[in-house]
């Protein structure tokens, strides 16, 4: 294939993901961006899947089975537990605005520059390796495509193309691509929406020709899976199927631990998961999409490994398994899927570099050479105004920088190396970051000098157990390093350190390093006494769910800056006219106005040094407002004072009077329960009495004119015809009072069967009387009728409204005057409801029993000389129907004498309103 | 977001049982060359296991959708509205 053709092809694609990035740059100024959804997220991340894993895991599967799948298990693990950690890393980077991990570092210890450098040195030395590796997958990716003899198959042509050596054009060009995409914000905590699609779009490209050449490998050669498996069974190649024939685990665990601390440590990762994290809401999805996608590109790598194994090993020499995804193509003449495959891992390397340059330029720039400047020019610094072209320079020169140390490495030693393997060595500098970062999250004791301490020494161990030794396999340190230990000391040897032998390479070293790190961050950890400010931080770290909302951290400056110090600094950073907006804006939101010479309050400075800080750091930031603070910052005292003592204190207390409250409730409806079962008890009891009364009196004479009939066959005739008929006359009255007291439990249980309906009042009561005319004109009752012709309809239940009137005129029957009775029914409108108004000429009812006259059994008896009349349930009943039906019912005795029964039942229009309210 | 204390320990739960089902003493016994259905026992199982791994955490961080928090709402609604003619 010609190298032009490739040529043009990456150019291409490399100008496609600049119009891409562009183009939703463009986009995301105007409306909202469309990469802001969880899959452009997700994808984002893949940026996890590399050249490693694009050409380097298949080598590895080739050579050693199963044991690349560790690398993406252990994302897999962590992303389990999303909930518990990346939750609570993604929401302190939004609040404390973290630019890159070192920030995140340096902030949690107290924004000290001492560690946020240590952490920027870490990540620089360690991404080298990692670099380098992308920097040879697409140097040899590339000589090989554009190589045409047979040999190039097995191993890839060293000599230069074009004069110079092709890995540094490609290293210089990824630099470039780099600097126009990642530095053209200044600030590094907004989200750079074009670099994100960018790096989604390149995901999708991966998968896609990893897959196509995994189905062209496993359908396309083979009859699928099975045949693949089974030819390989065949050729004797089955300690290729399992991850360690011979039970050694040591390898596989170390890769899995490192993979887990990577997924999170790694600057890249960190940067892409969590500064550039849009939404929190998003990791719902992301946390299993993005182990879903690191699944489906591993289902392939082992039959491709297996299918490279397959063709290549008859060759004299052995081919290089790294090179299996093109080699295998082009071995079947396949060159438009070798150059699909090309592209793909074209854009597995260029993703890792794009966002490991940007997430290590800014580190450079606010961690590192920031603190450096403002300690040794200070002078000259304060004297520029405008430090934002400084800011971008810096970055623009780091990332080259960054760069070019990938390709120095790639030159000393990683030639001999195979992909894998140094891709470890960077996952172990970067594993050195998780003691720091988890402990930092979840322990609030963790200081600034245990995270120092540990940091450091773990550095140093890495250094030594794994990078040197890499120096001297390439030749650049003298080789007896590695085989007697420096000077000759054997305990010193770098891979058998202090004699621990018998574990490969990369287990050794995290056991060492690991075993320093974690040490020494707790040892001195529990040694050494916080700072005020590294206690603050602790505690806004590790409760970030609690802090959220309040702003205790901004009392952490006491001093004193006027508002127009506070905008120049920021300004000098971030560009003047985007300070005054910002400041404007935060006045508006809390309401206020600001003036130029005003005392900035603790708040305002909170806000100031969070906006310098996403643009130069935590550590930075504070630096550069200590500067213009004038005044001492809070005291340890006090600190413990502000953020244990109160808000736990004021925690406690508000819990104990939440508890008091809840009891004193509690209590207060107990006692209610306990009256009112009270009441109901004596009221049973009443009940019980009253309705065994009711009941005996009709029984008595039941039985007396019974047992008198039973007693005296000779009674008269027509006397036997009197007793008969008041037996039947009292049963009749038994029947009456049981039917009434059924209806009157069924109601208060409210099992009645009601029928409501639109009715028309006049015509009941009319109803009503007719039904009553044989009782009137036995007592021989004047009755005055007054219904108006247009009354206003009721909702009701017609029978047992009809019900209400009898009860109550025939109570008036029986208790109005017995020579000349009167009795005036009155039906009238009224604004919500009719009222109906019954008045008899009686006697009234007495004042004390008033109040009681529609408790059941309650009757006006004892005042007259008859026997009760009736059951004393019927005002009862009326009682319960008329409240059912909405209405009232009351009595009043009147002033002529006699009582007034009145009750009122709501109109049907204005309950409906009432009822459409509810 | 509604960050109950539950969902973390079944998340937790989760990671162990992962840390168990990947390493050694229970990876040896499934960590074999023979074929099942044409395919590695050892790639059947760790395949295998990893995609339960990714539906249970798909599981445990599915959020309640909308329409089933709305009924959730009815239904307290209704409970009050039960209650409503009784205090009346």
């Amino acid at each position: 294939m010609s190298g032009g053709l490739v040529l043009t092809v990456s150019f291409l694609y490399l100008g496609l993901l600049f119009a891409i990035a562009q183009f939703v740059d463009k986009r995301a100024e105007t409306k909202r961006p469309l990469t802001r959804n969880p899959y452009i997220y997700t994808l984002s991340i893949a940026v996890f899947c590399t050249s490693w894993t694009f050409y380097g895991s298949v080598g590895l599967a080739a050579n050693k089975g199963l044991d690349f799948l560790p690398i993406y298990l252990g994302p897999t693990f962590v992303f389990v537990l999303w909930s518990v950690v990346w939750v609570k890393i993604i929401r302190i980077c939004k609040l404390h605005r973290i630019t890159s991990i070192a920030d995140f570092i340096a902030s949690r210890y107290g924004k000290r520059a001492g560690l946020g450098g240590l952490v920027t040195v870490i990540a620089v030395v360690g991404t080298m390796p990692y670099i380098s590796l992308q920097l040879k997958s697409i140097a040899t990716s590339f000589r090989i495509l554009v190589g045409s003899s047979e040999s190039v198959l097995l191993t890839a042509p060293t000599d230069p193309i074009f004069f110079i050596d092709t890995t540094l054009i490609v290293a210089i060009a990824l630099a470039l691509f780099a600097i126009l995409f990642g530095t053209r914000h200044i600030d590094a905590s907004e989200h750079h929406e074009g670099l994100v699609a960018a790096i989604a779009f390149e995901s999708v490209v991966k998968l896609v020709a990893f897959l196509a050449v995994g189905f062209f490998v496993t359908f396309g050669l083979y009859n699928g899976f099975t045949d693949l498996f089974a030819t390989a069974a065949q050729r004797g190649m089955t300690e290729l199927f399992t991850v360690n024939a011979d039970s050694d685990y040591s390898l596989w665990m170390t890769m899995t631990i490192l993979s887990m601390a990577a997924i999170i440590c790694l600057p890249r990762q960190f940067y892409i998961t969590a500064v550039e994290n849009p939404d929190e809401s998003y990791l719902r999805k992301t946390t299993w999409l993005f182990p879903l996608y690191l699944l489906v590109i591993n289902i392939f790598v082992l039959p491709i490994a297996l299918a490279g194994r397959l063709i290549f090993e008859g060759q004299s020499a052995p081919a290089d398994a790294d090179m299996f995804m093109l080699t295998v193509p082009l071995f079947h003449d396949q060159g438009v899927l070798a150059l699909v495959a090309f592209v793909g891992g074209l854009s597995a390397a260029t993703s890792m570099v794009i966002v490991a340059a940007i997430a290590l330029s800014t580190m450079v720039c606010n961690d590192l050479i920031m603190p450096l400047l403002l300690r040794w020019r200070w002078l000259n610094i304060s004297k520029n105004d405008d430090l934002t072209g400084l800011l971008l320079t810096i970055r623009r020169v780091s990332i080259l920088l960054v760069l070019i140390l990938g390709y120095v490495y790639y030159l000393i030693a990683s030639e001999s190396y195979t992909l894998v393997t140094i891709g470890l060595v960077s996952f172990s500098a970067a594993a050195q970051f998780a003691p720091a970062i988890i402990g930092g999250i979840f322990w609030k004791g963790g200081s600034y000098r245990g995270a120092l301490a540990g940091l450091a020494l773990g550095f140093l161990v890495w250094l030594y157990t794994l990078l040197l030794p890499s120096f001297a396999q390439s030749g650049w340190l003298p080789i007896s390093f590695i085989e007697d230990g420096p000077w000759g000391i054997t305990l010193l040897k770098p891979y058998a350190l202090f004699g621990m032998e018998g574990f490969d390479r990369l287990t050794h070293a995290l056991i060492w390093s690991m075993l320093l790190n974690i040490g020494a961050y707790w040892i001195v950890s529990l040694i050494s006494q916080q700072t005020a400010i590294e206690r603050i931080q602790g505690t806004l770290f590790v409760d970030v769910f609690g802090h959220s909302d309040d702003e205790k951290d901004s009392r952490y400056w006491r001093g004193s800056a006027t508002i127009s110090d506070l905008q120049q600094l920021v300004g000098r950073f971030v560009g003047g006219q985007r300070v005054a907006e910002a400041f404007s804006g935060f006045a508006a939101s809390r309401d206020i106005n600001l003036r130029k010479s005003q005392t900035a309050d603790a708040t305002m400075l909170d806000f100031a040094e969070k906006m310098l800080a996403g643009a130069i750091g935590s550590a930075t930031a504070r630096v550069m407002m200590g500067s213009v603070v004038k005044g001492e910052i809070v005291g340890l005292d006090e600190v413990y004072r502000i953020l244990d003592e109160t808000s736990q204190v004021i925690e406690y207390s508000h819990r104990l009077e939440q508890k008091s409250a809840e009891l004193e409730e509690a209590t207060t409806q107990l006692r209610n329960a306990n009256e009112r079962l009270k009441e109901l008890d004596s009221l049973k009891d009443h009940f019980l009495s009253m309705v065994s009364h009711e009941l005996r009196t009709p029984l008595t004479s039941l039985r007396a004119f019974g047992e008198i009939l039973a007693d005296n066959p000779d009674v008269p005739l027509e006397e036997r015809a009197q007793f008969l008929n008041v037996i039947i006359k009292e049963s009749q009255r038994l029947t009456r009072l049981i039917d009434q007291l059924l209806d009157l439990a069924r109601m208060e249980a409210g099992q009645m069967d009601w029928s409501l309906d639109v009715i028309d009042m006049g015509s009941a009561v009319e109803e009503a009387l007719a039904a009553l005319e044989g009782l009137v004109q036995e007592n021989s009752v004047h009755m005055n009728i007054n219904v108006p012709e247009m009354l206003p309809a009721v909702r009701a239940d017609r029978d047992q409204l009809i019900q209400v009137v009898i009860n109550l005129v025939s109570n008036a029957i029986k208790y109005c005057n017995k020579q000349k009775g009167e009795i005036t029914v009155t039906v009238s409108s009224e604004t919500d409801g009719v009222l109906v108004n019954v008045l008899d000429n009686g006697r009234g009812i007495p004042d004390e029993i008033m109040d009681q006259i529609f408790e059941k059994f309650h009757q006006s008896a004892g005042i007259g000389d008859d026997k009760p009349q009736g059951s004393g349930l019927g005002l009862a009943i009326c009682r319960e129907i008329v409240t059912f039906l909405g209405g009232e019912i009351w009595v009043a005795n009147d002033i002529g004498g006699g009582a007034s029964f009145s009750f009122t039942i709501p109109r049907a229009d204005r309950q409906q309103a009432r009822l459409s309210a509810e | 977001m509604n960050r109950t204390g539950r969902k973390k320990e079944w998340s937790i739960l989760l990671f162990v049982v992962c840390l168990i089902a990947f390493v050694p003493p229970v990876l040896t016994i499934f960590d074999k060359p023979g074929l099942v259905f044409g395919i590695p026992l050892s790639i059947l199982y760790l395949f295998g296991t990893w995609s339960a791994v990714i539906i249970f955490t798909a599981i445990g961080a599915h959020r309640r959708s909308p329409e089933e928090r709305t009924i959730a709402r009815a239904k307290v609604d209704d409970k009050s509205a039960a209650s409503g003619p009784q205090v009346r």
